[in-house]
């Protein structure tokens, strides 16, 4: 099996630096690509394995993380038959057999990781099934719902669920989901309500951009030069874009859904208030200034206080409830 | 009768019409589309009315076609318009709600209606949707051949919008077709609410609780739709609802057959549904509804909202009690503004509503 394995980083080299020796130490991939997105700090071939499977590329000039433009990137650039599509924050355990029957779906590889910890985002799949699909969905963008787009495709195009990858043929550095997101972390009770909203904003916000502008193999994706350095760099102009009323919409949806999680006002006064009080996010990050942190730590709690209160009773009351338990958009990506 | 598209050869053109318990649209609709010269069948479908459509109360018309789908207990667009375009026998459809009629203008063999392909090598393909206000969105004139490539419409979609954005983004995305738009004045179209269109039953009341009853349930359907669609996205292989034939004319599901989406998806999409409708109509905001009992804020029944006085009584006092201090700072900022002598203040509502 010729099988590429492709990592791709932004500003998580700590994370590579643990992963990428265990990846070195696997016998089955004739390639790991390593690239780097814009890292503040560019990556280095020497702070890698010296594994001469491994091939660092770098694009020049992204502002922000993008999952889905950056593995296609990533996957165009790599020369398997078989992908498998690894975070910089995880490595495959030793009983990882990407051979494995289990893992096919029709006679091709196609298996997606199962389990916490993000190992949902590890992929394994060929390369013509990913290209049969259009890859991941470039109009996504922040965190979530990539890998569920990219596994409805598959599963559209195959007529059958893709496998699941065994947990413990994974393993993962345990982080944040906040730090996942991309948001800052720390900052207590407050930080985790503005992570907890930021996710939701972007998980609601992708999902709503797939439902607008399905992706396939016919869509326009984003395309790079190779400068002068040997870096790549995107070409102007040919990053995809949602149409303008469309855009409005989920840019809408996101802004209602960030600050009405996290200063618990509910979006139909949201809507009332002039939009520099609620303003939407700038460069992926939402602006929260003090009369927001003012209005958290006093009429946010205020407001708590009876729905605490009413909350006690939820066991007594909560007898015709579905089966299962309360779904959230929080419980997946 | 034939209509001349393109050269091409005759193609026989269906109109076709579902109709549920909006006998007095189809009254006013059916005679002007009997007077149309173009069109070679008009196929109305009874999707279950509580008082059966009879042929004698329809024009003379004998290109008008009635059939009944029996035993539906709720209005779906989707299902009902998949079920007529299998039943027409044009290659090509023009699918027009009860409450709409092509005006004398329309031609549905003009040019401008051809889509326009990404595919410059591609032949034309008569593909367009209506455009302007009052639902006239929902109107589109389509080669069969192009609908039957994408599935028709998703059949997992329920209640109000989305079902016409969702076609057209699978015929961009499936087909890479850009649809053209039929202009505004091709079509006319009775005018009435949103909450009529979204089927709102006169049980719900009046007056601006019960508006801003209709005015959640619209938004807790759009975005159920919306999560469909991204987690069901439709295509040919989607497996479509089965009729069987009971008595000439007369059809009723396979209840086995009409699809839902999986379980989980099913579950988040019901709670997001729960979360929006109750969130916009008591203005609790979800983080706090997630944690309050299930059985006070329960899910919608085949589309009904069960309100009660708990919720009615929370809806005057507390409710109005929370917008006081948002009505506080946006009248604060007026009057700022108004003392600077700068333009209105610019509220962070909706986009344009659409479906």
């Amino acid at each position: 099996m010729n099988l590429s394995i492709v990592t791709v980083c932004m500003n998580r080299s700590h994370h590579l630096l643990q992963s990428a020796p265990r990846v070195a130490a696997l016998p089955r991939h004739t390639e790991h690509l390593v690239v780097d997105w814009s890292s503040l700090q560019p990556l280095r071939r020497e702070q890698l394995p010296p594994d001469p499977r491994l091939r660092l590329l770098r694009v020049e000039g992204e502002r922000e993380w993008n999952l889905c433009r950056a593995y296609n990137f990533a996957v165009a650039q790599s020369r398997g038959e078989v992908i498998l599509k690894l975070d910089a924050d995880a490595w495959p355990a030793a009983r990882f057999d990407p051979g494995a029957p289990q893992l096919e779906v029709s006679g091709r590889p196609c298996a997606f990781g199962s389990g916490g910890e993000g190992r949902k985002g590890q992929i394994l799949v060929a390369r013509a099934l990913f290209e049969a699909v259009g890859g991941f969905h470039e109009l996504l963008s922040g965190y979530g719902f990539d890998d569920k787009d990219l596994r409805i495709r598959l599963t559209q195009l195959l007529g059958a669920e893709p496998a699941w990858i065994p947990a413990d043929w994974l393993a993962l550095i345990s982080h944040t989901d906040a730090e996942r997101a991309g948001g800052p972390t720390g900052g207590g009770a407050l930080g985790a309500s503005r992570g907890l909203a930021t996710m939701r904003a972007s998980r609601l916000a992708n999902r709503l951009v797939a439902a607008h502008a399905p992706w396939s193999a016919g869509s326009r994706h984003s395309r790079y030069t190779r400068e002068a350095g040997g870096g790549w760099r995107l070409v102007d102009g040919s990053r995809p874009q949602l149409e303008a009323e469309t855009a409005d919409e989920i840019d809408h949806a996101r802004r209602m859904t960030f600050w009405s999680c996290f200063l618990a006002i509910p979006d139909i006064f949201l809507e009332e208030l002039p939009v520099k009080l609620v303003p939407p996010p700038r460069a992926s990050q939402w602006p929260v200034r003090w009369w927001h942190r003012l209005w958290w730590h006093s009429g946010r709690r205020l407001l708590h206080g009876p729905s605490l209160l009413l909350s006690l009773g939820r066991g007594r009351l909560a007898r015709s409830r579905r089966p299962g338990g309360r779904p959230s958009l929080d419980q997946g990506r | 009768m034939g209509l001349k598209q393109g050269g091409a050869g005759p193609s026989r053109l269906s109109v076709v019409t579902v109709c549920m318990n909006r006998r007095d649209h189809l009254w006013r609709s059916a005679p002007m589309v009997a007077h149309l010269p173009w069109h070679d069948e008009h196929l109305i479908v009874d999707w279950s009315s509580l008082e059966p459509l009879r042929r004698e109360d329809l024009p003379a018309d004998p290109r008008l076609r009635l059939l009944r789908v029996e035993g539906e207990g709720r209005w779906n667009l989707c299902r009902a318009y998949n079920f007529a375009f299998a039943r027409a026998r044009g290659e090509l459809i023009l699918k027009l709600d009860a409450d709409a009629w092509p005006t004398e203008r329309f031609d549905p063999a003009a040019a401008q209606l051809q889509a326009v392909a990404e595919d410059p090598s591609q032949p034309p393909v008569l593909c367009a949707f209506g455009s302007g206000p009052e639902g006239r969105k929902g109107q589109f004139l389509i080669e069969r051949r192009l609908l039957t490539a994408v599935g028709g419409f998703n059949e997992l979609l329920v209640g109000y919008g989305f079902d016409d954005k969702d076609l057209l983004a699978r015929l961009g995305m499936q087909l890479g077709l850009q649809p053209a738009p039929i202009p505004e004045t091709w079509l006319a179209v009775i005018a009435h609410s949103d909450g009529e269109r979204a089927e709102r039953g006169p049980g719900d009341g009046s007056g601006t609780i019960a508006r801003n009853h209709g005015e959640a349930a619209m938004r807790a359907t759009r975005l159920a739709n919306r999560l469909v669609a991204a987690h069901c996205p439709w295509g040919p292989r989607s497996r479509a609802s089965l009729y069987l034939e009971e008595n000439p004319g007369r059809w009723r599901v396979d209840p086995a057959t009409v699809p839902h989406p999986p379980g989980a998806v099913a579950a988040e999409i019901e709670h997001a549904c729960r979360m929006t409708f109750w969130g916009h109509f008591l203005a609790i905001p979800e983080v706090f509804l997630e944690v309050l009992p299930y059985r006070l804020f329960p899910p919608s029944h085949r589309g009904r909202w069960d309100v009660r006085p708990w919720h009615r009584i929370w809806w005057y006092t507390g409710r109005q009690l929370l917008q006081w201090p948002v009505r506080l700072v946006v009248g604060a900022m007026e009057l700022a503004r108004g003392r600077q002598g700068t333009p209105g203040p610019k509220g962070g509502g909706p986009p344009g509503a659409g479906s």
